[in-house]
């Protein structure tokens, strides 16, 4: 297992083949990890950030063999985590996401954002055992054609965490077969004082919208373009680098105008 | 002739709302378009912008000599034909800014620059006194009645339209709003004197504001009397009834008595049916 301490500030990694990651972050960072491999690859990335502290974990799969990512991470007193994943991957990837808010007050965002070209299969969890700790899980993401997606995302509150808050949102647009995308949201709640919600919706861009949309000028794929852009963009959001934003931004979009090709 | 829209018969899911409409409008005209509720007002302007609900069963619709119906949408939009409509959906991720950039760029073949851009929406926000942050706002999301019709105008002022359809741009306006959105109308009208209105209204006080040159009234999907801004005026005196014994048509009853319409933050207006 390879040990990272994430420097103050921004950094950056490029990942080409399977990894067995433990980071530990005890000071203000953002990260981007980009996910690159060609051939299939495995990894495990342990993530602990120290009371108090203020981070951002980003994966950018772009990578043309399967991945399998298994993300467990501990959140102390106070510690402040967005986790983001961005898929523009040529091949499956198999997410499985654990996030302990352990100390009180933890905050976390586990933030999932798709251009989906392969099958995915997400399975995340926020367990809250501490109180007043937050976390929120969002899935956005558009599939083209008959590509299958499961997302299994559970918000989980201990005894004793009273206080904390789970929210779970997951939008899909597809333009297959709605039956191909599996939303399964998951509430396990053992406090009283506590707020809980999930809001799913997988569905085929409205008519409504697409002719207002077009009666404005718009093709079908320029609409579609817009739409794409508007549920994927707001990961770029999680970073506070605004170049590393604007990074995101100009390559999501870029994505988006090769798809409308 | 701008618009010609010949015996033009529509339905919706085998049900015909149209039955035979003649219209014809000219270069700079503004048409009221006027009639009872569920009489195919909106049904008209929908089917000239191809909205695909609605299906032409019969007759014809050509733009400066061009048929209409063999476009789709986004081309009529590119001919230059505009739609405000009466209930612009809400599109969440899609910001006012991205939408229009891109609507702009769809009309014109090419991109807009930024600064040129900022420029026109700057203008049309602060002329429809909207907040600044519009731009960044998802396309109609959270905004109230009449900050949508307000920004279906914006859009307008941007695309620059030579025929624009309001369906009810009026309604959810308050009375100073009322007066910014004429305004804006007719600083477009000044500025492109072919710019061409169908104006579908219920408020004589809009057609006050925008002076129609002619006014219609369908009824049972049919114009049966046609006018200029006397007809509005007696409309809004008399109501519809006098229609249903002048021109031999049979109104619903419920919708011949005018009911009281309400002028926003200023005052209700009441008239007799």
């Amino acid at each position: 297992m390879k040990r990272l301490v994430l420097p103050e500030g921004l950094s950056r990694y490029t990942v080409t083949s399977g990894l067995d990651v433990r980071m530990v972050i005890n000071q203000n960072a953002e990260t981007l990890i980009e996910l690159n491999a060609e051939e299939d690859m495995e990894c495990t990335w342990e993530i602990r950030v120290l009371s108090g502290v203020k981070a951002t974990v980003f994966f950018l799969n772009q990578a043309l063999g399967n991945v399998v990512s298994k993300i467990r991470v501990y959140a102390e007193k106070d510690a402040v985590l967005k986790v983001g994943v961005l898929e523009f991957g040529k091949a499956a990837h198999t997410l499985n996401a654990k996030i302990d808010l352990e100390g009180e007050g933890a905050v976390s965002e586990f933030h999932t954002a798709a251009l989906a070209n392969a099958r995915l299969s997400y399975d995340i969890e926020t367990e809250h055992k501490a109180r007043y700790t937050e976390g929120y899980m969002k899935n956005y993401g558009l599939v083209v054609s008959e590509i299958p997606w499961t997302i299994v995302c559970a918000g989980k509150i201990n005894r004793g965490a009273k206080g904390s808050k789970s929210r779970q949102e997951s939008r899909i647009l597809t333009f297959g077969k709605p039956e191909n995308i599996k939303v399964l949201p998951i509430l396990y709640i053992d406090e009283n004082d506590v707020e809980a919600s999930h809001a799913n919706s997988i569905g085929q861009p409205e008519a409504e919208a697409m002719y207002y949309m077009e009666s404005r000028g718009l093709d079908r794929k320029e609409v579609i373009g817009l739409l794409s852009a508007g549920y994927i963009l707001p990961a770029a959001d999680l970073f506070e680098d605004t170049s590393m934003s604007a990074y995101l931004r100009n390559l999501i979009q870029k994505k988006v105008k090769e798809w409308e090709q | 002739m701008a618009l010609l829209i010949e015996n033009l018969h529509v339905s919706v899911e085998d049900k015909e709302i149209l039955s035979g409409v003649n219209l014809s409008l000219g270069e700079g005209e503004v048409h009221a378009l006027m009639g009872p509720n569920g009489n195919g007002k909106s049904t008209l302007l929908a089917t000239v912008m191809g909205n695909p609900n609605y299906t032409v069963t019969e007759g014809s619709v050509t733009y400066n000599g061009e048929d209409l119906l063999a476009l789709p949408v986004n081309e009529r939009a590119k001919k230059g034909i505009f739609l405000g409509m009466q209930y612009p959906p809400a599109i969440p991720g899609v910001t006012n800014s991205d939408f229009f950039r891109a609507a702009i760029h769809a009309k014109e073949g090419k991109p807009v620059s930024l600064y040129s851009f900022i420029k026109q929406m700057d203008k049309a926000t602060k002329d429809l006194q909207l907040k600044p942050d519009l731009a960044h706002r998802f396309l109609n999301e959270g905004f109230s009645g009449g900050e949508k019709k307000r920004n279906e105008i914006v859009q307008m002022m941007l695309l620059k339209p030579d025929l624009a359809m309001l369906d009810e741009i009026d309604s959810g306006l308050d009375v100073d709003a009322l007066k910014l959105v004429a305004d804006a109308i007719n600083e477009m009208r000044r500025n492109n004197p072919k710019l061409t209105l169908i104006v579908v209204s219920h408020y004589e006080r809009f057609l006050e504001l925008v002076v129609p040159t002619h006014t219609h009234v369908l009824v049972n999907g049919k114009i049966v009397v046609e006018g200029g801004p006397e007809l509005t005026r007696r409309i809004d005196e008399e109501g519809y009834k006098w229609i249903e014994k002048e021109y031999n048509v049979t109104l619903d009853e419920e919708e011949t008595a005018k009911a009281p319409v309400s002028l926003g933050s200023c005052a209700v207006k009441q008239t007799r049916g």
